[in-house]
């Protein structure tokens, strides 16, 4: 068909704006997600990405991020601090909230490093290394 | 071969897509505008943060006399000497670097209706939407009105480069076998754990180098009002002997020069008296006409925090009269709460329906062991009411002393850096 012929190209085109206009619609203005997800910053760091002693959790893979959610709100063993914290969230909100986690970047760019002044740390630093004063 | 090159479809993709795309790029400006914070604290410090990460065209004015933030969050481990002032500080350089124009001054008033803040300076200052952020300030007890008497008997629960050293340096002046009496307020006040933790610290140091001294805890409320059974067995157990605690015992008067606290069971010389008074919104809050709960505090929509008695005028942290508790993590949350609600405003869009608040506290018990609580509240029939399956404490441990110092300063650089 001609104009098939001619306007074939739009069949590739349609998919990836009806993505992007999608994630822009649902919110009008802040991503889905965002809200849920910036009271995990205040333990994982500012865009999820952490300081030592607390793991990183930007750009983790979302069904990764949502399935640990998940195991957490399963368990009934409150002494893990995420256990009460995931029973916060209904599912579709843990979903959200990781998926807008997952597209975080897992790494600052050199630029955010020197304004932020200070670098992520890798997940399995130690915990706890206080550099203040020790006993008396 | 197709008839069309290359060259022809991104011809006719780029097109398609830059017109599917324009509403978006448009959309993408977002908000713009002239927002002034007063205070930089947990709640303002946020809130000026998350404002120039969220609507970066958004110009953002932060009004915050002190050089350098102080956490009061965390601040009791200093009594024992386990760690030091500097540990406490975060500069507000990592703000400025992100855009946030830092004025050292005080705010002394605000024209709600002209939409103007006036620093100590005599300086004005215009804005689109007022972030209003002063913590505390304290109802002091007959005895204590005069700064005089307030030097003899510090309360230490704000303004920590002051206080902290003025309470510390008392503890190591005081004799072994002196007493250590601390009062706690009713509630509302700042950090409900606080005060225990606090008692917790004191006792730490007092077993180890004054042994034959104690903390009198005199509490104006019925039972501990924070992690309960916790600081019971820290009083009863792990402090045992050098904790006494009596309830019911909210503060008449005092005499600063005796140093005698006189309450509803009686009267008590200490060696040093730390008295924690009942507590309000800071003064500016009473200045700008925006106090209007119980007289004390500023009240605000749950949804939005925007204040009650003022339009385009928001109360992040301590000083609001919702039924938030009053913590640094809580203030935190807020602050992005009030940035995204501020956002969407100047950007003409819809706020957040159900926005969520999250708490998580860690409360030193001894020099090697924390224990934790957490809880989270949602905004639902026009209240912000917690959810019960959040709500959870986790006993003393080792680990959780640890964490505690990683909550702290990831909490720290979250508010301000």
């Amino acid at each position: 068909m001609k104009v098939l012929r001619r306007w074939w190209p739009l069949l590739f085109v349609f998919p990836v704006v009806a993505v992007v206009w999608a994630a822009d619609a649902q919110v009008s203005g802040a991503p889905v997600g965002r809200a849920l997800a910036a009271n995990c910053f205040q333990c994982h760091g500012t865009d999820g990405r952490a300081l030592n002693g607390m793991p990183s959790i930007a750009g983790k893979d979302a069904t990764s991020l949502y399935s640990d959610m998940l195991e957490y709100k399963g368990s009934t063993d409150y002494r893990n601090i995420m256990v009460p914290i995931a029973h916060a969230y209904a599912d579709q909100e843990l979903w959200e909230l990781s998926l807008y986690v997952a597209s975080l970047p897992e790494h600052p760019d050199a630029a955010e490093v020197s304004d932020r002044g200070e670098a992520a740390e890798p997940d399995d630093a130690p915990v706890g290394d206080v550099d203040a004063g020790g006993a008396e | 071969m197709s008839p069309y090159s290359r060259r022809d479809f991104l011809k006719v993709a780029g097109a398609s897509a830059s017109i599917m795309l324009m509403p978006l790029s448009l959309r993408a400006q977002g908000a713009s505008g002239r927002v002034v914070v007063i205070g930089g604290g947990f709640g303002g410090g946020t809130t000026a943060k998350y404002l120039r990460l969220w609507s970066p065209d958004v110009e953002v004015t932060l009004v915050e006399p002190a050089p350098t933030f102080h956490s009061c969050v965390m601040s009791n481990l200093y009594y024992p000497g386990r760690i030091e002032l500097d540990f406490l500080e975060t500069p507000y350089d990592g703000l400025v670097s992100r855009g946030v124009n830092l004025v050292r001054d005080r705010a002394v008033g605000v024209d709600t209706a002209a939409h103007t803040v006036t620093l100590a300076n005599g300086q004005p200052l215009t804005y689109d939407k007022l972030v209003v952020a002063p913590g505390i300030d304290f109802i002091f007890p007959p005895g204590l009105e005069d700064p005089a008497a307030q030097a003899r008997v510090p309360h230490a629960w704000k303004n920590v480069a002051v206080q902290a050293p003025l309470l510390r340096s008392m503890l190591r002046a005081m004799p072994n076998g002196s007493t250590f009496a601390l009062t706690i307020p009713s509630p509302p006040y700042r950090c409900p754990p606080g005060p225990y933790e606090r008692a917790c610290m004191v006792a730490s140091y007092i077993r180890r180098s004054k042994p034959r001294s104690k903390v009198i805890v005199l509490d104006a409320n019925p039972d501990i009002v924070a992690k309960p059974a916790i600081f019971h067995h820290a009083f009863d157990v792990t402090h045992r002997g050098f904790v006494e605690y009596h309830p019911n015992a909210p503060v008449l008067s005092v005499d600063a020069d005796s140093l005698t606290v006189t309450t509803a069971i009686g009267s008590f010389q200490a060696g040093v008296l730390n008295v924690i008074p009942k507590q309000r919104a800071g003064q500016i809050a009473f200045d700008a006409g925006l106090v209007n709960v119980n007289d004390r505090w500023a009240g605000v929509d749950p949804q939005t925090f925007e204040s009650t008695a003022a339009p385009d005028v928001f109360i992040v942290g301590d000083a609001n009269g919702s039924s938030v508790g009053k913590s640094g993590h809580f203030a935190n949350s807020e602050g992005k709460l009030v940035a995204a609600a501020i956002g969407a405003q100047l950007a003409g869009e819809p706020e957040n329906a159900s926005p969520m608040l999250g708490n998580v506290c860690y409360s030193a018990i001894t020099l090697e062991s924390a224990s934790w609580f957490t809880n989270h509240l949602i905004y639902r029939g026009g209240a912000m009411v917690p959810v019960p399956a959040s709500v959870a404490e986790g006993p003393p441990s080792g680990s959780n002393f640890e964490r505690m110092f990683a909550w702290g300063r990831n909490l720290w650089a979250d508010s301000l850096v």
